[in-house]
């Protein structure tokens, strides 16, 4: 095909305007520099733009930067294409609809605009945003400035600034040119009053432009420190010794925390021969290889290859040959050292004015402090609602641990079967606002029925023995979890929150809550409260204490303690099943939930002290936090932390041994 | 007479109950005291005191000649010191044989290392048959401790007090649920042992201690009433009030 | 008469050595290195880790059934006894390999480019190369081997010391051991716990320096060393149990208090037994890992140890045939219908797959064991016996 002809097609309701004919002509005009574009040519083009229609110019601009654009062999003119078959392509032309023709795949070529252009073309399409009538092309210009700012912005930024009326752009636009000083603006004064502004503002993209001002350069040597002189020194490095802290500035190792050093001893003699100041130093990786490349006939100059198993035979045979061919000897590490003695290791900022760093450094470190205050208030919720959620896994342990001093080692499947009581629920209810309503009390009569079944059939056999209840159930709890795995199979299945609980109350960058963790510690102090008040000043807690404290004495009193017993253990498990659904909403529901939270069940009830709700309070929260505490220390390694944790319970039991807030006096003794 | 033991001055309170509210009290050796008191007066925390179970609050217990100080000591340090404890409630080894028993509480090393390769001597062996004769359970001596009758585990309990040699036995209560010949035998059994060692008897029962024919202490609400031969306490109005009285 | 020490080779040691020789012989004349081929090499190391689970057992049986300390932590130690000698396997193993990688136009490599090497076979998997600090003994087997004793009796120590003293006991005393094992279990998961995180130590079936005996040779030397060792448990423990001290620590679990107020230290005896068994548990690791091949964090979990328990409580609790009779029909039978293996039962309405099945019916049997018979299936045979005589 040699030739075609544009025939436009008009679609209603788009009217070609004279200035689309304009930019069209232009466009085919320049095609070559447009086909062949590079990041000089482009900024040609980019000019000329600026006359036409903005809303033309930002479509073309668009297709051009997103590789839409492709262009005729032939013809050189550029187009759209869109793949009609294999072998074809319908052609259009740049302004949307219009359809020319349909064009053979060899005849078309993609314009491929690489990166550099592509950059150039995106702060170009800024330019003719941000000036839109229109706000919301205001506000993307803006967010696409937030991705991504360049130094021609700068006076785009304040041109926009001072036009700009909506006020909550005006604050975005405000912020950006906050950023773009920092980090584009040569005016030290200029810098200095902008970071005086943003004193204060702990958010982390100021934090990030706090550190671009903070950026130092790489490792230089020099062989005299008045040569730094007229430089922004940032640090001055001592091999082996200092590392780098948060404002660039030297600091010494702190054997502690394990840092390694900023620059050890060889790549400091490295950064010295790069500036011409040593020469090359031979490795023992050098010798080997030299070495290995005179073996003959199992003989390296001389010597038998059988000798060379270590270094200082290898050294002496290399310098001998070193010294023979005038060669560099081998250097030791003291060597080096005594080398590098005479010279100094040092970055400088990559801004020129001290003025501005030091300012920035005191402005940062004042920006610091707060962050570590919100750092250490998210600590304290983290800590907090993890505490919860062991309260809601011990405390029904710690009602039947603590009333019948019955080990109940299958409590965790009971929490399980709660968690999928809940997921069967929402099977059959799919709003799950409702579904949950239902599936807490579901559960409860659920985990009450099979604990008072578990009680009668089990338990009642084996009060005298305590090591036997913990046996017994035990085999409860591997036959129930083996079945859970029968009937539900072992993948995860999904128990949902309702929406209201997604997302998260966020107060700053630093510290957000989300709603399923502010849910649970409400859920905790629910459950707290309900217990206290059962255990104190109902009927039921007045007798459940009474067989606790003297079982003998509760029976002639005419309160039947087997029967207490049993509604004891069922409450205990009823209790587990609550948690279990509330459990299973944020972690995953499998037949192994109940036996992941076990022992830290166990502990709770231990470090809390046996019968006492308060006590499962206070052990849930000293466990919570140390856990959350140890992990902050070591945040990439949490289960360093669990076994830390277990280490101080064990330790902790040695002063305590009868937990936080134990029962005191002779009672106590018999258990 | 030389003093033995010696409780100064001793308070113990359980969540502000005073169990023992500033006690004195003293034992001689080879003496035999007897303690009596209505439920609560503070006889079984008395003692717990003596045997280490329970700290005292304020106030000292010394032993001996050199007057040592028990405050700080535990249970095995005392019982290793010379005094042994009779529980209220019989507490011996029921699985095992009443020879077994007596072995196990014979005054030998107790290091665990020495004990696995310890054997028993001639005379070792002699001493346990007569004490087993002493307390007349030598006939059944092959018997698991589980099978004999309550008395009989009394003497047997008893017994393994002595096997350790005590400097000062604590009995309490050795009389209960034994039949009155059974209690004639107990009483002769505690008469003839006071002549190697010093013994308080703690009992409910007045026709038991006024046999034993000895000192006697009446506590109340945790401190002394009276003090003195059975005749002189019985003759006290404050006694009669609160314990025989009722 | 009053010195009523029974002699160690009582009646029923004598008839269990006997059976366990014989047995022994036999197993060796049906394997195909030694005898007519009629067993797996497999199957003899099924046995051989059988009879080292066995004296895991007996310890545990020691400790719980005759001094009432129900450890739920013993298996740690089995798992340290393993990893101990694990670590000389592995580090000899690759140590050869390396060496033989060597060719004649290298220089010979020295002690620290071995170092590397090794290091780099060994800890890659874990994105390290170097060796950590607790590997300082892994080239030499004797020290090795003392570790196999130290660690696992160390780790007791110092736990038994802490707990005891502080007068833990009962059910508080076996929490605490779980958490114990739950703590070692997470640790040895990390992968810089310098023991290869979750990846565990491998190719431990591979002994250095007689690899080239084969397997099936292997299999029969180590199933000799088991049952070897089981013999000398027995000896030890029946030795122990039959002395005075045996008889303190039976007071011990009857009666603690009492005991004490006798002048016995309770905590040193029970530190003595809770430290012996678990060093002999340990060695019984060291025993059965390298016939297993292969060792890893997820053997030590809490609920390998609580099986032990329930090994030893099927068994009978209390007495030491008991707890082997437990500890191999269990384990045998678990292999045996976990290992799907066992004909499915079909029910008509449903199939019963022992697989998946197997688990619930032993828990739902082990509940009825510990409330219908205390004394296990020992005690249950024994009352057949009696009432047969």
């Amino acid at each position: 095909m040699k030739y075609f002809f544009l025939i436009l097609f008009t679609i209603s309701g788009i009217n070609p305007t004279f200035s689309d004919e304009r930019l069209r002509s232009f466009i085919n005009e320049n095609s070559n520099y447009i086909i062949k574009s590079s990041s000089k040519t482009v900024d040609n083009i980019l000019k000329k733009v600026d006359d036409f229609n903005e809303e033309s110019v930002t479509q073309f601009l668009t297709l051009w930067k997103n590789k839409k654009l492709y262009y005729i062999k032939k013809s050189k003119n550029i187009v759209l294409a869109k793949k009609a078959d294999d072998n074809s392509y319908k052609v259009f032309d740049i302004f949307s609809k219009p359809l020319i023709k349909k064009l053979s795949k060899k005849n078309l070529k993609k314009i491929k605009p690489n990166s550099g252009v592509r950059a150039k073309i995106s702060s170009a399409l800024v330019r003719f945003q941000i000036f839109s009538k229109d706000e919301e092309k205001r506000l993307n210009s803006i967010k696409a400035l937030e991705k991504k700012i360049l130094p021609e912005h700068l006076d785009l930024l304040r041109k926009a600034l001072s036009l700009e009326q909506n006020i909550m752009l005006r604050d975005r636009l405000q912020n950006l040119l906050y950023l773009a000083i920092l980090e584009f603006s040569q005016n030290k004064i200029e810098k200095i009053k902008v970071l005086d502004k943003l004193s204060g503002n702990t958010s982390i993209e100021i934090r990030a432009a706090f550190s671009k001002v903070l950026r130092t350069s790489k490792i230089m040597a020099t062989d005299d420190l008045k040569k730094l002189k007229n430089k922004n020194v940032a640090r001055i490095i001592i091999p082996e010794k200092t590392i780098k802290n948060k404002y660039g500035e030297a600091e010494p190792i702190n054997i502690l925390f394990k840092n390694k050093p900023e620059l050890n001893i060889l790549k400091a003699y490295e950064i010295a021969e790069r500036s011409g100041y040593v020469n090359k130093r031979v490795s023992l990786e050098n010798i080997k290889n030299i070495l290995e490349s005179n073996i003959e006939n199992g003989k390296v100059f001389g010597v038998n290859v059988i000798e060379l198993n270590n270094f200082s035979k290898r050294i002496d045979i290399y310098n001998k040959f070193a010294v023979e061919n005038n060669k560099e000897l081998y250097k030791t590490v003291s060597d080096l050292e005594n080398d590098l003695s005479k010279f100094h290791f040092y970055t400088t900022y990559t801004e020129k004015s001290k003025k501005v760093t030091d300012k920035a450094i005191q402005i940062l470190s004042s920006i610091n402090l707060k962050v570590k205050f919100y750092k250490y208030l998210d600590l304290l919720i983290d800590g907090l609602s993890l505490a919860s959620i062991y309260f809601l896994g011990a405390i029904g342990l710690a009602i039947t641990f603590g009333v019948m001093r019955v080990i109940n080692m299958a409590h965790g499947e009971f929490i399980m079967m709660g968690a999928y009581t809940g997921y069967i629920v929402q099977l059959y209810i799919s709003n799950h606002t409702l579904s949950l309503i239902i599936a807490f009390p579901l559960a409860f009569l659920i985990t009450f029925l099979a604990g008072v079944i578990m009680e009668r059939l089990v338990i009642r056999h084996l009060y005298k023995n305590p090591l036997d209840t913990l046996l017994a159930t035990f085999g409860i709890s591997i036959a129930l979890q083996q079945l859970a795995k029968n009937i539900f199979g072992t993948q995860a299945r999904p128990l949902t929150s309702p929406q209201w609980l997604d997302g998260a109350l966020t107060i700053n960058d630093d510290l957000s809550i989300s709603y399923i963790r502010i849910a649970i510690f409400i859920l905790g102090l629910i459950f707290f409260s309900l217990l206290l008040f059962v255990m104190k000043k109902t009927r039921f807690g007045l007798e459940t204490r009474s067989v606790t404290q003297n079982p003998a004495m509760a029976a002639n009193m005419g309160i039947n303690p087997e029967k207490i017993n049993m509604l004891t253990f069922g409450f205990g498990s009823g209790i587990a099943g609550i948690a279990g659904v509330a459990i299973g909403l944020f972690s995953k529901v499998t037949s192994e939930l109940g036996s992941e939270y076990i022992v830290q069940s166990f502990m709770t009830v231990v470090v809390g002290g046996v019968g006492s709700i308060w006590g499962t309070l206070a052990g849930a929260s000293l466990i919570g936090f140390l856990q959350k505490i140890i992990e902050w220390f070591n945040p990439s390694n949490t289960l360093a932390a669990q076994t830390y944790m277990i280490i101080f319970i064990i330790l902790f039991i040695q002063f305590r041994p009868r937990g936080l807030i134990a029962l005191k006096g002779r009672a106590a003794n018999d258990q | 007479m030389r003093t033995l033991l010696e409780v100064d001055n001793v308070s113990v309170s359980f969540d502000g109950f005073k169990a023992v509210d500033n006690l004195s009290f003293t034992i001689g050796y080879n003496e035999l005291q007897a303690i009596i008191g209505p439920n609560g007066a503070g006889k079984t925390t008395f003692m717990d005191i003596i045997t280490g179970q329970t700290k005292p609050d304020s106030g000292n217990i010394l032993w001996g000649e050199k007057s040592t100080n028990l405050n700080k000591k535990n249970e095995t340090e005392i019982a290793l010191l010379g005094i042994g404890r009779k529980f209220q409630k019989p507490t011996v080894f029921e699985n095992k044989t009443l020879i077994e028993n007596l072995i196990l509480s014979q005054k030998k090393n107790r290091n665990p290392f020495n004990v696995l390769f310890q054997r028993n001597s001639e005379h070792e062996i002699n001493s346990i048959i007569k004490i087993l004769k002493d307390i007349n359970l030598f006939n059944i001596k092959e018997k698991r401790a589980g099978e004999i009758s309550h008395g009989q585990k009394q003497w047997l309990e008893i017994g393994m007090l002595l096997t350790q040699n005590p400097k000062l036995l604590l009995v309490d209560e050795p009389a209960a649920g034994m039949t009155p010949n059974e209690r004639n035998q107990t009483v002769q059994i505690l008469k003839k042992l006071s002549k190697s060692s010093s013994i308080i008897v703690v009992e409910h029962d007045m026709e038991f201690v006024r046999n034993l024919n000895c000192r006697v202490t009446v506590l109340n609400e945790g401190s002394i009433l009276s003090s003195g031969s059975i005749d002189f306490v019985s003759q006290n109005d404050e006694v009669i009030e609160v314990y025989l009285g009722r | 008469m009053i010195n009523k020490i029974k002699d160690p080779l009582s009646q029923h040691l004598l008839i269990f050595v006997i059976t366990m020789f014989l047995f022994t012989i036999l197993v060796t004349f049906l394997s195909e290195p030694y005898g007519i081929n009629l067993i797996s090499t497999s199957f003899v190391k099924v046995l051989g880790k059988t009879l080292c689970l066995c004296i895991a057992a007996v310890a545990m049986d020691v400790v719980w059934g005759y001094c009432g300390i129900l450890s739920l932590g013993h298996f740690a130690f089995f798992g340290l006894g393993g990893y101990m000698i694990g670590m000389w396997l592995m580090y000899e193993r690759t140590e050869l390999i390396v060496l033989n990688s060597i060719n004649e136009q290298q220089l010979p490599l020295t002690p620290s480019e071995l170092k590397e090497a090794i290091g780099n076979q060994i800890f890659g998997v874990v994105g390290g190369k170097e060796i950590p600090n607790i590997w300082i003994f892994a080239d030499n087997i004797y020290m090795q081997l003392l570790l196999v004793v130290l660690v696992p009796g160390l780790l007791a120590f110092i736990f038994g010391w802490l707990a005891f003293r502080s007068r833990v006991t009962g059910v508080y005393l076996s929490i605490l051991t779980q958490a114990m094992t739950l703590a070692l279990s997470l640790y040895l998961f990390q992968n810089d716990s310098g023991l290869r995180g979750n990846n565990g130590l491998s190719g431990l079936q591979n002994i250095p320096h007689i690899e080239g005996l084969g397997q099936p040779s292997i299999s029969i030397w180590f199933f000799w060393f088991s049952s070897i060792a089981l013999l000398l448990t027995l000896f030890i423990f029946k030795f122990i149990l039959n002395s005075k001290f045996g008889s303190v620590i039976t007071a011990v679990r009857d009666n603690e208090t009492r005991l004490r107020f006798f002048g016995y230290n309770v905590e040193s005896y029970k530190l003595f037994i809770f430290v012996l068994t678990a060093i002999i548990t340990g060695l019984a690791g060291a025993i059965y890992y390298p016939q297993a091949g292969i060792i890893n964090p997820a053997e030590i979990a809490p609920i390998a140890s609580i099986y032990l328990a329930v090994w030893v409580a099927i068994g009978g609790r209390g007495n030491l045939y008991g707890a082997i009779l437990g500890a191999s029909s269990v384990s045998l039978l678990s292999s045996w219908f976990t290992g799907g293996n066992a004909p499915n039962i079909p029910l008509g309405f449903y199939t019963i797959e022992w697989v998946n099945w197997w688990t619930v019916f032993l828990g739902i049997g082990f509940v009825l064991i510990t409330i219908f018979s205390k004394n296990g299936l020992i005690g249950f045979l024994n009352n057949i016996f009696i009432k047969i005589k």
